[in-house]
């Protein structure tokens, strides 16, 4: 604790100048004597209560309400400078002039000082308003941790669930490429077959013609290769259905769930900036502590005597220590806020923001997965084939029956085959699912980009 | 009882030097139970200007300690040779005039009992001892004169709890009928008559209120009434309009995840919400149903003409309005998040459509634009029943605006209030400024308030004393006048006078040039 005696020693140096018991009649020095003793003992009154005061003072900057309680206490201080010090003639008849030089001379210059202390309530206000500024940090960054944990969790649910559909995509790809191209070698052979038996059957159909006057029948392997056709039709049919399942599912996602997160996301980064804005820390310095210091500094400056300076030059530094060390933990706590949040809600879309509320890296692999399917390849292959395994059949010396039959059922077929493999290839091979998703997501993390 | 005269004279009066006062004198402050003008026509307040026929002189103020109640006066009575009982003639100002007061000066005296031991009068009681009250009879006089001094010297004139200090003053009561009893004698009497004044004094001054006088609170009522029946009967005639269903009828939608669509549109009655904040800004949060989450953002562009609506209606109606609201609102789409305390908050936003605030308040955000009026609130203006004269005396002009603020009409209240500014720079002089009154609309708080204490505290305010016309300044000519007022309660069935920190007591009024007399004190009540 700080020592405030100055001002005190001052005044008591003075009630020591009286004049001794040689001057005067002797009722003169007996009233002088009981007069100085009356001043004397009203200054250590004052003494007693001035320096509970000024410890009050300071202890005061760390209690709610500071500016209320720092006037309460500059009002009461004064009082008790009345009713102590200001006091001293309160059983005196007659005071002496240099009794009247010392009390109330000495109360107007103590006065005087707490007008200045009144003044530097500012002290006590920017306590307050740094112990709202820093309760308002508080209260915002448990705010942010609490949304940002609750927003990544769902949006690992969404990703979760983004990432099922992602897993089944490829699987569906995959078993769909297994077994159309099982049914795709099956069929070739049986074209190939078909091809073989085709020739040697017109060269018998032709022989049989000459001998016995009729058409030889078409070869049974048509119908082997036209069911293989409908198969594949079949298998291609249920991997676009399961295909836009997941396409449906992904829409539900980027345009709904993950959007509708983003979004909400988004305006909570705004209204974390705002208030970013609205809390800047050197608000806090222009508004209140600098006023507070100025305040603080004029209660030394104003200073009438010695003694009073030496006192408040105590005071202020115990006073601006507090101030000091309140405003240095706001604005630790101001940069730690800052520090704390810069990724997540104040900075730029970052790498971390990406990972924990949009995901891009884990669509990397998915692309990579679904690049590595050569669907795209495969039906190319299977669409020459289909388009050209029938015209290796030489149709010269066909008979015209046979020629019918071929275009109407083995021809159609594959053309329709070739047909649907084409929109597969179109709209649900790997490339195709890879422009799908990838657009989507452009669209997804335009929602929160700045 | 053994009496003591002593050497010293006084007139055993207390006084202030009032330095600036023109004339220059001593305010009396206390007048002592045996000072030579008890029983005179002195009184606290009056202001010594001279003494036997010398007036005081704030330019050679070399003997001002000698002026009565001075710490030296006791010189002043040596130096001219006076006797104990000798008479004397004060030359007081009071309300303007001087006039001659006279009285005697009297020896200091010194008291003893039986025992010894000093006392405060001839009869006792003893200084030192407290006769089983909780200070000594010395301690407890300096107190008493105290009080007395401070409440008799002007002290209804400052922010003081006139009641309170009633109630502390009754409690002394038992102690001045001790004193009567045990010490009769000429201390007791006047100590007694000294404190039924004081008595008196705090119990403020009765005024017999007439159904007449407070006809202006069933007024009140009636337009909060009519208020009340206006907005029921539009939010039913909303609620059917909008087919609005109650929240809680609505399926819980995830406000993320799920289908909003299907809620989306949906013109919802919130039957009660509850206030929440994130770091200084506030929502409302109602519960649908299964728990489902319903935020209403308070910063919002409908919820400020809610709020603008409400105070307005304070304004206009009646200044008592709960922050209770039963919401009508749409719901969107917009999800958002907001954490207060340890729960976050996630859900739906909804639109506010309309809002009944207090059950009294009902306003529709649907139309008016920006500012859209509350119920019945085109038909709240007052009949123009104050009187508007240019030419009303100070005290006319007072009762004119307590009649505005009777009428809830807080246009014509602030009209009363100047336009202009009058106010003494550091060297006395009054600086001018023809536009320097307060902004229109600065008294919007101070009207708030002084309508909620007349219709609830203050049941009536009457002028109780016009002080004496100043100039202040000879071009313009601008002449003050300082009025008080007595705010009347009502305290045990009975109408007084009384005032706390909450009412001013004291008002300044000006006029330019022989104009409208106008209030220049920044207050509301």
């Amino acid at each position: 604790m700080a020592t405030y005696d100055a001002r005190i020693k001052e005044i008591r140096a003075l009630i020591d100048t009286y004049p001794g018991p040689e001057i005067g009649t002797v009722d003169e020095a007996t009233a002088r004597s009981s007069e100085q003793k009356a001043v004397k003992d009203a200054l250590a009154r004052y003494d007693a209560i001035r320096s509970v005061h000024f410890d009050r003072f300071v202890k005061i900057l760390d209690d709610r309400d500071a500016a209320g309680a720092w006037e309460t206490e500059a009002s009461e201080s004064r009082n008790s400078l009345h009713q102590t010090f200001g006091d001293a003639f309160h059983d005196v008849k007659t005071p002496t002039m240099l009794g009247l030089k010392i009390v109330v001379g000495g109360s107007e210059e103590e006065d005087k000082f707490y007008d200045t202390l009144v003044a530097a309530k500012s002290a006590g206000a920017a306590m307050d308003a740094i112990a709202i500024y820093k309760q308002q940090l508080t209260e915002k960054t448990d705010a942010l941790k609490s949304k940002w944990d609750e927003t990544s969790k769902i949006a690992a649910e969404i990703m979760r669930d983004e990432d099922t559909v992602s897993a089944e995509i490829v699987s569906v790809l995959n078993d769909a490429i297994s077994r159309a191209a099982d049914k795709h070698k099956n069929m070739r052979e049986l074209a190939r077959n078909f091809v073989e038996k085709c020739s040697q059957a017109m060269a018998i159909a032709a022989t049989v013609a000459a001998v016995a006057g009729g058409a030889s029948p078409f070869p049974s392997e048509i119908k082997d290769i036209v069911d293989r056709t409908k198969e594949v039709t079949e298998v291609w049919g249920h991997f676009s259905a399961d295909m836009d399942k997941r396409k449906a599912a992904y829409l539900q996602y980027f345009t709904s769930d993950h959007a509708s997160l983003l979004v909400m996301f988004k305006g909570a980064r705004e209204d974390a900036k705002k208030f970013l804005d609205e809390h800047d820390y050197t608000k806090l310095t222009t508004n209140f502590t600098a006023p507070a210091r100025n305040a603080l500094s004029a209660i030394t400056s104003s200073a009438r005597t010695s003694g009073q300076k030496s006192d408040a030059e105590a005071l202020v530094s115990q006073l601006l220590k507090k101030i000091d060390e309140a405003e240095s933990a706001a604005k630790t706590q101001w940069d730690n806020f800052v520090k704390e949040n810069q990724t997540k809600f104040f900075g730029p879309f970052s790498p971390d923001l990406d990972a924990a509320v949009l995901g891009s890296g884990k669509w990397k692999d998915f692309y990579s997965k679904v690049s590595s399917i050569n669907l795209q390849g495969l039906l190319e292959g299977w669409i020459g084939d289909e388009r050209s395994d029938w015209r290796e059949i030489d149709q010269t010396a066909m008979l015209e029956e046979w020629k019918s039959e071929l275009r109407e059922s083995l021809s159609d077929s594959l053309e329709r085959l070739a047909q649907t493999e084409d929109a597969i290839r179109l709209n649900n091979s790997s490339d195709a699912v890879v422009t799908f998703v990838s657009v989507k997501l452009k669209d997804l993390a335009d929602k929160i980009r700045d | 009882m053994p009496e003591k005269l002593l050497d010293s004279l006084h007139t055993g009066l207390v006084t202030s030097e009032e330095l600036d006062a023109k004339p220059y004198g001593f305010r009396v402050t206390w007048i002592k139970w045996d000072s030579g003008f008890r029983g005179s026509d002195l009184q606290i307040t009056d202001r010594i200007i001279g003494i036997d026929g010398i007036l005081y002189d704030a330019t050679n103020r070399k003997d001002h300690d000698q002026a009565p109640g001075g710490y030296a006066e006791d010189q002043y009575w040596e130096k001219k040779g006076a006797r104990d009982g000798q008479s004397t003639t004060l030359t007081i100002w009071r309300d303007g005039e001087a006039l001659q007061i006279a009285g005697l000066v009297r020896a200091d005296r010194s008291y003893t009992n039986d025992a010894g031991r000093r006392a405060i009068a001839p009869a006792g009681p003893e200084a030192l001892t407290n006769d089983g009250f909780d200070n000594a009879w010395m301690g407890w006089l300096e107190k008493f004169e105290d009080r007395a001094s401070r409440i008799f010297d002007g002290g209804w004139q400052h922010t003081l709890n006139i009641r309170q200090e009633l109630a502390d003053a009754l409690e002394e009561g038992p102690r001045i009928d001790f004193l009567l009893k045990k010490y009769p004698g000429p201390f007791a009497t006047v100590t007694k008559s000294d404190y039924d004044r004081l008595i008196d004094s705090l119990r403020g001054k009765k005024y017999a209120l007439t159904p007449a006088d407070l006809a202006y609170r069933s007024l009140t009522q009636h337009r909060v009434d009519d208020a009340i029946a206006a907005g029921q009967q539009a939010r039913a005639s909303f609620l059917s309009k909008n087919s609005a269903a109650p929240l809680d009828s609505l399926p819980a939608v995830d406000p993320i995840r799920g289908d909003r669509q299907s809620v989306a549109g949906q013109v919802v009655e919130i039957a009660s919400v509850q206030e929440i904040a994130e770091a200084g800004h506030g929502w409302y949060y109602a519960q649908g149903a299964q728990g489902a989450v319903y935020l209403i953002d308070s910063r919002s562009p409908a919820m400020t003409a809610v709020y603008l609506a409400v105070e307005r209606f304070k304004q206009l109606v009646s200044p008592e309005v709960n922050d209770v609201h039963q919401f009508i609102g749409k719901v969107t789409t917009t999800p958002t998040m907001v954490a207060a305390g340890r729960r976050v908050y996630t859900g739906l936003v909804i639109e506010v459509l309309a809002d009944t605030v207090d059950g009294k308040v009902f306003v529709d955000l649907t139309t008016g634009g920006a500012e859209p009026l509350f119920a019945n609130e085109e038909k709240m203006h007052p009949p123009p029943v104050v009187n508007t004269s240019a030419k009303q005396s100070p005290e006319q002009v007072m009762t004119s605006f307590i009649n505005a603020l009777k009428l809830g009409d807080q246009d014509l209240w602030s009209s009363f209030f100047a336009t202009w500014s009058c106010s003494r720079n550091d060297d006395g002089n009054c600086i001018y400024d023809l536009n320097g009154g307060p902004d229109p609309g600065s008294h919007s708080m101070d009207y708030v308030h002084a309508r909620r204490m007349i219709m609830s505290d203050v049941y009536d305010i009457r002028v109780a004393k016009v002080g004496p016309l100043r100039s202040l300044l000879d071009k313009p000519k601008i002449e003050g006048v300082t009025i008080e007022l007595d705010h009347i309660g009502l305290f045990d069935g009975e109408y007084h006078a009384y005032r706390n920190a909450e009412l001013h007591r004291m008002w300044r009024l000006q006029r330019v040039d022989n104009g409208p007399w106008r209030i220049t004190s920044d207050q509301g009540i």
